[in-house]
Formats: C-alpha cells, structure tokens, sequence
C-alpha cells in the first residue's frame, strides 16, 4: 500500500475518534442522554477514595438520569459483569427501559455499570434486576442503593 | 441406518457455518436484521429472541457463483456464555432448513436444505477473536464446507453512545474453492444500535459490505 494511501487511511480511521472526543468536550447538557462532565459533583459521585473497579460503582450522570432525580427518582447503580461492547450492552437499557419502575438508565463502559433511577413511588428488587439482566444477557455482581438524591442541576 | 443418520446430522450441527455475526442472539424479546456478503454469497436473517439462550430467524442467501438462493429457518442456540470484569467470551451452534432454488442460468429443480454451524467469540474492550463454521448440504447444489477465524482491536476505547470503530482481519477457508484460503481485512463501526463492516478480501479482489440492526 503507498504511504498516501495508508495516511489517508489513518486519517479516515482516527477522525471518528477525534470528532467523539472534540463532540464530548465541547458538548453542553442536552435531553440527548449522553454521560456530563460536571464541576458540579454531588454526594453521590463523590468519594472518599477514587471510583475502582473494586469499589466500582458511582451513578454515571446524563441529562435523563439528573432529570429522573430531580423529580424525586431513586437512583441505583448496578455492577455489571461482560460489558465490553456498547453494541451488545445496549440490550440492558433496553429491557430496563420496559419497566414500569425505570424512569432512566444509562450503561457506562467504563465503569462497567448500569445507572437506573426508579420512580419515587417504585421499587424494583435485587432478584428482579438480576433477572433483568439475564433477560438483556448478562449477569450482575452487586447493586449499590442508599445513595441520596443529587441537587437539581437547573 | 439411524445411527449413521445421527452421526451425520450431530456432524452437520456441529462443524458448519461462516455467520459473522454480532450477537446472534439478542435481549428477550429483541429482533434484529443482519445483511451479510462474502466472496461467494450474500444473506439477509431476521431473527427473534425468545429466551437469552435461543433466537429462530428467517434466512435468505445467494450464491451468486452458482446462482441459487437458500431459504432456511434459522435457530440459534447460546450453549455458554463467560463472563469477567474485563471480557465476554460466547460459544453458540446454529443450524437451517429449508430450500435451494436456482435462479438466472441455473435451471436445478429445488431442494431441501440443512446446514449447521458453530460460532465463538472472546473479546475486551480492545480485542476480538472469533471462529465461525458451516457445513451445508443443497442436494445437487452442493455441498460445503467454510470456516473462518478473525482478530480484532480498537485504535481507541469508546463509552456509551459514542461512534466505535475496530480494525479486523478475516481469514476464510473453503476447501473446494480455487483459492481455499483468503484473507480479509475489514472495518466495523458501530453506534447505538447500527453496526456496519466494510472490508475487502484481497485474494479474490472482492468487497464485503454487512450490517446489523437491532431492534
């Protein structure tokens, strides 16, 4: 292959990368329901050490699940085994988002977690999500609850 | 007679097919569209998910050296699953029936079909390794053989939502084909619930354009 060619390969194989990551850093909150980074940390994505793969699980925010909080919801965070590949992860926000109880839900890849917020008044079990999840075809290794809701972010 | 007749169907179920697909089943209740094209023949499968273990679906193919098509009902089975903090590795066989048709020039009567395979993937965040195999029986259209194997990695690890891309290479044998063994080097994309795989099999001078939909 000559050397303009394999450069323009790169090119066309990098720009995708480049374009996600300038989209990320610039983007301002949107109902879009991608994952803010922001100065804003509330009780629940602070710390008292650094979020591990151990202690894993912090709520990862969007728009939806800060709006689901904001109307009262129940934020969870749910430890997910296998969740390499956001095509195939993509069936847990499916099978979550049919339940009643789910105001919102969000996979993160790279915390290896499923963010749910339940509607104030909705509960959903350990055994149920469980279920859930061998539903969408995986299995789960923990469910954080108790977190207290975040402040608006309005 | 039933014995040798078990032995050729566990033989055909068990060493077959060249699906290369991504999640051939889907979450409980998902359906999802696969179009595939390689250097013989280009499909088309529709399938449901009934259980997180079994998916029945609808296949048509085109051979388009030989020109028929094949028209099958296509189950797939999970047979285990692994999981770990860092990977996922799948193992699954699949099978068809139906039947072969000939088209444009080929004047062949029908005739019914089986095929069976086995599919298996292992891969991270970063990496992809995967087989896949079919052997088919058309009657007097023929019988085959394919198996393929294919690596994977990702140039940079992207989080939900967020345009994917992996840089793959095939490597397909056929026996009875002029060039038993090709090689394939391809592209995937994928974002939300679209994948697409652009590719180009540099021995026969062919390209490979596949999809998927999840529903």
């Amino acid at each position: 292959m000559n050397k303009s060619l394999r450069n323009l390969l790169l090119i066309f194989l990098y720009l995708p990368a480049v374009i996600t990551k300038a989209a990320d850093i610039g983007e301002a909150p949107h109902p879009g329901g991608h994952h803010t980074d922001s100065n804003q940390l509330n009780e629940i994505t602070q710390s008292e050490g650094s979020p591990d793969r151990k202690t894993g699980a912090f709520l990862t925010r969007t728009s939806q699940i800060d709006s689901a909080i904001a109307d009262g919801g129940k934020p969870l965070v749910v430890d997910v085994l296998g969740v390499v590949c956001d095509f195939c992860a993509i069936a847990l926000t499916k099978v979550f988002n049919q339940q009643k109880e789910v105001a919102a839900s969000h996979i993160d890849l790279n915390k290896k977690t499923l963010s749910l917020v339940l509607f104030a008044n909705s509960d959903l079990t350990d055994e149920k999500i469980a279920d859930l999840a061998v539903q969408a075809g995986y299995r789960i290794s923990g469910v954080r609850r108790g977190v207290r809701p975040t402040k608006p972010t309005s | 007679m039933r014995r040798s007749l078990l032995a050729q169907i566990f033989s055909i179920v068990f060493f077959s097919t060249v699906e290369a697909q991504s999640r051939p089943i889907s979450y409980l209740g998902g359906s999802t569209i696969v179009e595939e094209s390689d250097r013989i023949s280009t499909s088309v499968l529709t399938h449901y998910t009934f259980s997180p273990e079994f998916s029945l679906g609808l296949r048509a193919e085109y051979n388009r050296d030989e020109h028929f098509t094949i028209q099958t009902i296509h189950p797939t089975f999970l047979i285990k699953r692994w999981f770990g903090d860092d990977y996922q590795g799948n193992l699954y066989l699949y099978g068809g029936l139906g039947v072969a048709n000939g088209v444009k020039d080929n004047y062949l009567k029908n005739k019914s079909t089986i095929y069976g395979g086995i599919m298996a993937d292992w891969e991270t965040r970063s990496l992809f390794l995967s087989y896949r195999s079919r052997h088919l029986e058309a009657g007097h259209f023929g019988k085959t053989f394919i198996q393929a194997i294919r690596f994977g990695f990702t140039p940079y690890l992207g989080n939900t939502g967020d345009l994917h891309t992996w840089l793959m290479v095939e490597i397909d044998h056929r026996a009875k084909s002029k060039n038993p063994a090709t090689i394939t080097p391809m592209v995937r994309f994928f974002k939300d619930s679209l994948l697409v795989e652009i590719g180009y099999n540099l021995t026969e001078t062919q390209p490979l354009i596949n999809f998927t939909y999840r529903l």
